[in-house]
């Protein structure tokens, strides 16, 4: 968790140094952060919660009507 | 921008197509198809190459816009919002895991002290640099590695070929079964239509007229590749063992003795390899970034690569929880998602567009 | 063709007069003088020679070493000289100046001989200018140029008579060959030139003079061969160059680093070179080469990662040996980068690699060793590269002493008590010779620092870690650009026709094209065909 955090951190400060430095707009660093606020809280999520949902049992689920057409199991 | 020429796309394909091939699939692919894994992965590449062909088509009618801006005008604004979504999750997904397959092979073959997360972010990090330098890079980095990746590739079958079960050859040549095949060109083809992605960035390749042509060389040449892997494995251990090993591939490699002197080669091989398997993840992951600042319209994609990065390695650690559910999740879903936006999704838009086309003979006028 | 829309854009940046302070702040010493605004200057100018003299008094206030000298010359006319003591020629000054002023023919009147004087320039000199700017004078004085102001004119002139104290053309120190030529350049641009000059005799090779530094006013030369190099590259020099706002320059790398392409690589984006060949080379190729005053060192640019790993010795021995011997640098540069990680790798991730002999050997001399292999390979690394920045910065006297005292302690008393083992001993100083081998000091130095970071991710993931190592350093390289030229040219991006100079060297006479990428205007070289043997001669 510790490592995780000072990852984003990581991330967090070189990109805002990016920003600063290019001069972005407003709406993609507004973006850039909202992308890594969503993996930070994913992974905070799988961490605290290491059975909570991934998206791989949901993309079986869907295709399972399908597959069992394909596999005859 | 500068325009890719075509030795650099064919370059990166073949290694985009046969890295994790080669050392993923073999054993699922001769588990289900026997003796017939050679011609089911020659069906499977030409699929695969079929699958490029719909997105060549859809590619070519707009050759000079990208397909992420201009698939709204196709079918609709609130239809094309998320199938590119989709398409973004399908690269990110892709690349996550590959990520996690490559760290499976690399936590249990050779670092068993290492938490898988280390290698994954280990590669991550070089991804990440990789997507940020950016396309160029990406596709300059390939035609560096190429030579190495091929040569490390091609100087397997040489050093093992005393150990082969020749009488097998009959077999290879004699059994058919065509469920057998189709159901291994089933297993094995997305990894060869895994070169739809050019559908992405279709308007850098300088001339993209000649691009089928590229994409079959390529196709061609990753299929050879796989095969002198492939045919040497199944007469060393029978497909009944090929299908049973998790990775065939790197025990073909531990075959190898240089005259005595270097015995155990495989940490090289797989080295030299590796740097295939960082390509492909840099190219599915570049895909998705671009495609994702085309879809929310920012100017740049490189502030997004670190992020998204970081999203695909937490993914890649956390979507199965062992190696065994991500086998069953390939086996009963991740195939068919992989056709779904390799095959279904560009040919909705040709079909689309095809018929709005005929409809609207003046605005499109037929190529 | 990408290369050349890039120039474009940068040209018409570059057509921006407020971006271009180098005309308008230094000036150019063999610009016409007679310009509209030095000649309106000249209006206001003050035409009595005493008040000149007291302005040129209170610029150089309290600087000792500028002689004021008044005399008389022709027709009664009083003159005086301004300069620099021990920067001029003051043979020259006496004999062809002050004596030959005085001694103009002209009629009685002072008119006249002014008349003789500026325009008859009847001074037995090879060169003059002729100004009215005060300011334009002081410049050239601090020049080492002569000043002379007459009485009763406000135009003054100035003798190019500068002779400074400076060393002999002697043997290049640091890019030794065996066979070819052997003079380096020197600290003085001129005779540099003049080196450059008697290789490349031909009206085409051109020089372009600025000047650098507000303190130092550092000579830089821009040179190139018109018609060989494309006009483009020589303006993006020019434009990079005048983005530097600087104190002083002291050697070329201060031109270097405000020039690079990418400010924060270890990797050299420009390559400097002492030999005179080797820069007629490089502009035969279609590059420009920067001289700057003072140092011997001059600047070529744009270059290539594989520009660095030829000598100049290639081109003057047998082809297939220098192709031989080019290949064996190519495999050193791999050692010195990857040998103490692979070694590091090897022994603690992936023991099963090595033979089982050789294994039991290793194993036995790291037995007694208390250190795990990578903070081994880390002490014996460093403490080499102490011997070798200790042996490169002695007085020479002492410089033996250390390396004999380095090897015993490193060598031998290391391993007897057991610190380090015997196959580190021998993988530090491959590595060491490995490093000496690549022909470009600064890209070995680039190699010796990203020795260590490889090194680190070899003792965290083993063979991993160290092709993690290669592929950021790789994307690095591929990323890198040195004046619009990628830097892995011939490679990454492929251009195959190049690879007779990469690969291999090949011989003269297969030299047909130049190098490709720097858009050259011919790329078609002068050439010979294959040249034939005797009896093929006799039968066509």
């Amino acid at each position: 968790m510790v490592l995780l955090i000072l990852v984003y951190l990581l991330i967090f400060g070189y990109e805002w140094m990016f920003a600063r430095r290019k001069q972005m707009d407003r709406r993609s660093i507004t973006i850039v952060m909202i992308l890594l606020v969503c993996g930070f809280l994913y992974a905070a999520i799988q961490i605290v919660y290491p059975y909570s949902l991934t998206p791989n049992p949901l993309l079986q689920e869907a295709f399972r009507p399908l597959s069992h057409m394909i596999w005859r199991e | 921008m500068e325009r890719i020429p075509h030795s650099q796309l064919i370059m990166l394909l073949i290694i985009f197509e046969f890295t994790a091939t080669i050392s993923f699939v073999l054993g699922p692919l001769a588990a289900v198809s026997n003796y017939d894994a050679w011609i089911a992965l020659i069906a499977a590449g030409m699929i695969g190459w079929g699958f490029a062909w719909i997105s060549y088509k859809l590619a070519m009618r707009r050759p000079q816009q990208f397909f992420v801006q201009y698939g709204s005008q196709i079918i609709g604004r609130w239809l094309h919002i998320p199938l590119s979504l989709l398409l973004v999750f399908y690269f990110l997904h892709s690349a996550s895991i590959i990520l996690r397959e490559f760290g499976d092979f690399m936590v249990t073959e050779y670092y068993q002290q290492t938490p898988i997360w280390a290698v994954a972010a280990v590669i991550g990090l070089c991804v990440a640099c990789a997507v940020r330098i950016g396309f160029e890079g990406i596709f300059r980095c390939a035609q560096g590695f190429f030579f190495i990746i091929l040569g490390s590739i091609f100087i397997v079958p040489f050093f093992i070929n005393k150990e082969m079960n020749f009488a097998m050859m009959s077999a290879l040549v004699k059994h058919r079964e065509l469920p057998e095949i189709l159901r291994g060109a089933y297993l094995a083809s997305p990894m060869y239509g895994g070169i739809f992605v050019i559908l992405v960035f279709f308007p850098w390749i300088k001339n993209g007229k000649k691009t089928m042509r590229s994409l079959g060389l390529a196709t061609a040449v990753a299929i050879f590749c796989v095969l002198i892997h492939l045919v040497p494995a199944m007469m060393i251990f029978s497909p009944k063992l090929v299908g049973d090993l998790t990775y065939p591939d790197l025990e073909l490699m531990r075959y190898i003795s240089v005259g005595d002197f270097l015995e155990n080669l495989d940490p090289i091989l797989v080295a030299s390899w590796s740097s295939g398997i960082f390509l492909t993840i840099s190219l599915y992951l570049f895909c998705a970034v671009f495609s994702l600042s085309q879809l929310l319209k920012m100017p740049d994609y490189k502030p997004l690569s670190f992020s998204v990065t970081a999203i695909v390695v937490t993914l890649s650690i956390t979507m199965a929880r062992s190696s065994n559910e991500l086998t069953l999740y390939m086996k009963h879903a991740g195939m068919l998602f992989a056709y779904i936006c390799q095959f279904a999704i560009p040919l909705l838009y040709l079909t689309v567009d095809t018929i709005r086309g005929k409809f609207q003979k003046t605005k499109y006028p037929a190529k | 063709m990408t290369i050349f829309r890039w120039f474009k854009t940068a040209k018409s940046a570059l057509g921006n007069p407020g971006l271009d302070p180098i005309r308008s702040v230094a000036g150019q010493p063999n610009a016409n003088p007679q310009q509209p605004s030095d000649l309106e200057e000249a209006i206001d100018a003050p035409i009595s020679m005493e008040q000149r003299i007291g302005w040129y008094r209170e610029q150089f206030d309290r600087c000792s070493d500028v002689v004021y000298f008044s005399f008389v010359a022709g027709a009664g006319t009083a003159c005086s000289v301004i300069f620099i003591q021990g920067i001029i020629n003051e043979e020259t000054l006496h004999r062809q100046i002050i004596e030959a002023a005085m001694t103009i023919r002209s009629g009685e009147s002072s008119e006249q001989f002014v008349r003789q004087l500026f325009e008859g320039r009847r001074l037995p000199v090879s060169s003059m200018d002729i100004t009215a700017s005060l300011t334009e004078g002081l410049r050239r004085i601090l020049l080492g140029e002569v000043l002379l102001i007459v009485d009763g004119d406000a135009r003054m002139i100035l003798f190019p008579i500068e002779k400074f104290a400076m060393r002999a053309v002697s043997n290049a120190e640091n890019e030794v060959v065996i066979r070819g030529p052997r003079d380096a350049f020197v600290e003085d641009i001129s005779t540099n030139l003049t080196l450059l000059r008697r290789r490349l005799k031909s009206p085409a090779l051109k020089t372009e003079t600025y000047f650098f530094g507000k303190h130092t006013q550092t000579k830089v030369l821009i040179t190139y061969i018109d018609g060989i190099c494309m006009e483009g590259l020589v303006d993006e020099v020019k434009h990079r160059l005048s983005r530097i706002r600087i104190d002083g320059v002291l050697g070329s790398s201060y031109i270097q680093e405000a020039v690079a392409d990418n400010p924060f690589s270890p990797f050299p984006q420009t390559m400097y070179t002492e030999r005179p060949d080797v820069v007629a080379g490089a502009l035969l190729e279609g590059r420009v080469a920067i001289f700057v005053d003072s140092t011997p060192m001059q600047i070529i640019a744009p270059v290539t990662f594989y520009m660095m790993m030829q000598s100049a010795e290639d081109y003057y021995q047998n082809y297939i040996s220098a192709t031989w011997i080019r290949w064996i640098r190519y495999l050193y540069l791999l050692i010195s980068l990857l040998l103490p990680s692979l070694y590091v790798a090897v022994t603690t991730y992936h023991p099963e690699m090595l033979p089982a002999n050789l294994l039991i050997t290793v194993a036995g001399s790291r037995d007694i060793v208390p250190f795990p292999a990578i903070v081994e390979a880390f002490l014996m690394e460093i403490s080499f590269e102490a011997i070798r920045e200790a042996t490169v910065r002695m007085p020479k006297q002492i410089g033996q002493a250390i390396s004999v005292i380095g090897a015993l302690v490193i060598g031998t008393a290391a391993v007897q008590a057991g610190i380090v083992s015997g196959a580190m001993v021998i993988i530090v100083s491959i590595t060491g010779i490995a490093s000496f081998i690549i022909p470009h000091y600064e890209l070995g130095l680039a190699l010796r620092v990203l020795r260590f970071p490889i090194m680190i991710m070899a003792g965290v993931f083993g063979l991993l870690g160290i092709v993690t190592g290669i592929i950021l350093t790789f994307l690095h390289l591929v990323s890198l650009r040195s004046f619009g030229t990628p830097y892995l040219t011939p490679t990454a991006p492929l251009v195959l026709a190049d690879w007779k100079d990469v690969a291999v060297r090949a011989p003269w006479w297969r030299m047909k094209a130049r190098p490709h990428l720097y858009q050259t205007d011919h790329e078609k070289r002068e050439h010979f065909g294959k040249p034939k043997l005797p009896e093929e001669e006799g039968s066509s």
